[in-house]
């Protein structure tokens, strides 16, 4: 959304885009390598597509939909690229703690959770994913988890019946 | 007198206890989530999704109802208060809620929305009890060549109209009905892009990939991120009654916000949060001061949150009459109904009256809830406001996977749900709107099944699509929104070729 007359004095999430300065185009390569992702994408689902039984306009088969879709996909990465190549959008943060963190927390209650059952799992995750951010403290961290394995064993065990055991030895 | 014994219908299911307790769980939980910034309706209802599917259908649906309009309420609170939209929709609200609350006059601002937010949801929900059966009738007579085409439109409106780059958009909205196509094939019964994994044989879970995105991603986003923590004064009852001079300025951009955001809603793939951009701009537009917009217009602010909320509840005509969602949001409710075995569509209002004007007769119940929770107990939930994010968001992260798990109770899920969460927060961080990708993939499907069905009946005819009246309709527009969308693509390549000239 971009209206013509200049928001006055707020700056907030709406204020009016920032004017771009078309004097040089920067290459943004974060945002090349996703509009080259989008073309692999299409290449794959064309690729993949084609070893389906592709049918006719009339009677089509289960690759014909996929097979224009990837060709569509193919085409708007490629019009992505020229728009992208005079864009001059700031490469955003990769904020690598959290992202490991939280992965890793979702990654250890996935593996967790049928092998030793929910409250392991849910301890697991909020340690872990807690870590991502320095804030906390350990008596903080640990206080959350108890309240969060409580409140998702009563939850989903007790009251909607999820067939997961709490402990599992 | 149908629609009279149709209210009478509604009230029974909606004024029983049960249904009673859901509503009033869902407009708190909605209200909660729309204050608090860093997540919004879609994360909050993917959250619910997973809990309600053990519920009866009804209630099932009237919560998450109630939470998708209860964030709208809130969504306005943090905007004022602290200049940070509480939800995307409300983003427009910052502008002059913000300054209101600089010139000492939040309590005002805050009565204000939750007084301009339930004209909008009245005069929309009054709309939907007229006009979705008149829809409904309509749309029996349609057939695949129509659905196809307002599918069309609606994906096309979703990624071409959303804020920032269209061809954006685009990509996501495609690789969505990609993604959608993952699991069996309904018409030949093969298997197509499982890759040899039995947990895709049924094709992407939606709870999954909208925990991932929007839960996830949403965290990601939000976790580790430098906030000045500004605290919001304590806002009292007194502070919150308006001067007659505002109340002069509220009532006609209350009522053009209305039903500006009731036809913007009713449109398939346009939301709540475009409804209220438009609104703002026509009330500056025909503002006799629009230099007032800005410093804490009143009317910059009712307008918009009117808008909203009409748009809101209008966005269920649609989706439940015809079965397509207006926004994401919308596609989640169409899934949570689809996960309870029901599929909106013309049919759905003959075939469950109960279901569907006990919702609609809910919405007024949860509206005049919204009113007591956000007039009268707003103080609650500026304190709110003051839970710190690094607290919440390790327990957001057990509902997310604990929630994913549950659907299915199935592990394969959770690492779906995490490799949205991973690929939602680098799009969005290149400014890829994540709504049209889940939109496309609740879409996709049907989409596919009904131009199959189409070129069957018409013996590989495209010219069939332009024979009907409302499937050709809908595709020219559809073709004209595209056209609009691709506007600055075009002058990219125009300005290119200029500047090789001086001048």
């Amino acid at each position: 959304m971009s209206s013509p007359h200049p928001s006055s004095g707020a700056n907030g999430a709406a204020s009016a885009p920032p004017r771009q300065t078309p004097v040089t185009a920067s290459l943004n390569r974060g945002e090349i390598v996703v509009a080259v992702c989008f073309f692999l994408l299409g290449g794959a689902l064309i690729a993949i597509a084609s070893g389906y039984s592709i049918g006719s306009l009339r009677r089509m088969g289960p690759g014909y939909f996929p097979l224009v879709l990837g060709g569509l996909l193919c085409a708007v990465a490629v019009a992505l690229l020229v728009e992208v190549l005079r864009s001059r959008n700031p490469a955003p943060p990769l904020p690598w703690r959290p992202f490991t963190m939280v992965s890793l927390g979702i990654l250890c209650f996935a593996f967790l959770i049928e092998r030793l059952g929910m409250v392991p799992a849910v301890i697991a995750l909020v340690i872990l994913s807690a870590l991502g951010d320095r804030t906390l403290g350990p008596l903080a961290i640990g206080a959350i988890a108890l309240v969060m394995s409580v409140v998702s064993v009563l939850l989903f065990i007790t009251a909607l019946g999820i067939p997961l055991a709490a402990f599992k030895g | 007198m149908e629609l009279l014994d149709n209210i009478a219908l509604g009230l029974e299911t909606a004024l029983s206890f049960r249904t009673l307790l859901f509503c009033f769980v869902g407009v708190t939980i909605g209200t909660f989530v729309g204050v608090l910034p860093g997540i919004g309706a879609l994360a909050a209802i993917s959250l619910a999704l997973p809990i309600t599917h053990h519920f009866d259908p009804t209630s099932a649906l009237i919560m998450l109802a109630g939470i998708f309009y209860g964030t709208m309420y809130g969504g306005s609170t943090a905007a004022i208060l602290l200049n940070l939209p509480g939800s995307i929709t409300s983003a427009v609200t910052c502008l002059d809620g913000f300054p209101m609350a600089r010139n000492g006059r939040a309590g005002v601002a805050l009565f204000l929305t939750a007084i301009a937010s339930f004209i909008g949801s009245s005069f929309a929900i009054v709309v939907v009890m007229g006009f979705a059966p008149v829809v409904a009738a309509f749309a029996v007579q349609f057939s695949s060549y129509e659905y196809f085409a307002i599918m069309l439109m609606g994906l096309v409106a979703s990624s071409s109209l959303s804020s920032g780059s269209p061809m954006k958009g685009i990509a996501m909205v495609i690789a969505g009905v990609a993604i959608g196509m993952i699991g069996t094939d309904v018409t030949s019964g093969q298997y197509r892009f499982t890759f040899g994994l039995s947990g895709l044989s049924d094709g992407v879970n939606l709870v999954a990939i909208a925990m991932g995105l929007f839960g996830i991603g949403e965290i990601l986003a939000n976790v580790g991120r430098k906030r000045d923590d500004q605290a919001a004064n304590p806002v009292t009852l007194r502070s919150m009654m308006p001067e007659r001079d505002d109340w002069n300025r509220v009532w006609k951009p209350a009522a053009r916000g209305s039903v500006l955001g009731t036809s913007i809603g009713v449109l398939p793939g346009v939301g709540a949060t475009l409804s209220s951009f438009m609104s703002y701009i026509v009330e500056k537009k025909l503002s006799r001061e629009p230099q007032r917009f800005g410093n804490g217009a009143v009317e910059g602010i009712v307008a918009p949150e009117a808008a909203n909320n009409a748009a809101t509840q209008s966005g269920f005509i649609p989706t439940l009459t015809l079965g397509i969602p207006g926004d994401a949001v919308m596609a989640l409710m169409l899934g949570a109904m689809m996960l309870h075995g029901i599929v909106p569509g013309p049919r759905f209002l003959v075939e469950y009256p109960d279901m569907f004007w006990g919702l609609v007769m809910s919405f007024w119940v949860g509206n005049l809830l919204l009113l007591v929770l956000n007039i009268p107990l707003i103080g609650l939930w500026v304190r709110m406001l003051s839970i710190p994010y690094h607290i919440l968001y390790p327990m957001i992260l057990v509902f997310v996977c604990v929630g994913v798990y549950s659907a299915r109770n199935n592990v394969f899920d959770i690492y779906v749900a995490l490799f949205f969460g991973l690929v939602g927060y680098v799009l969005q961080a290149f400014r890829y709107p994540a709504a049209p990708l889940l939109l496309g993939f609740v879409l996709g499907p049907g989409m596919e099944e009904y131009l199959r069905r189409a070129l069957l009946l018409s013996r590989g005819d495209f010219w069939a699509f332009m024979e009907r009246p409302v499937s050709a309709t809908l595709l020219v527009a559809s073709a004209l929104m595209l056209l609009l969308a691709l506007r600055p693509l075009v002058k990219v390549l125009i300005k290119r070729r200029r500047a090789a000239v001086p001048g």
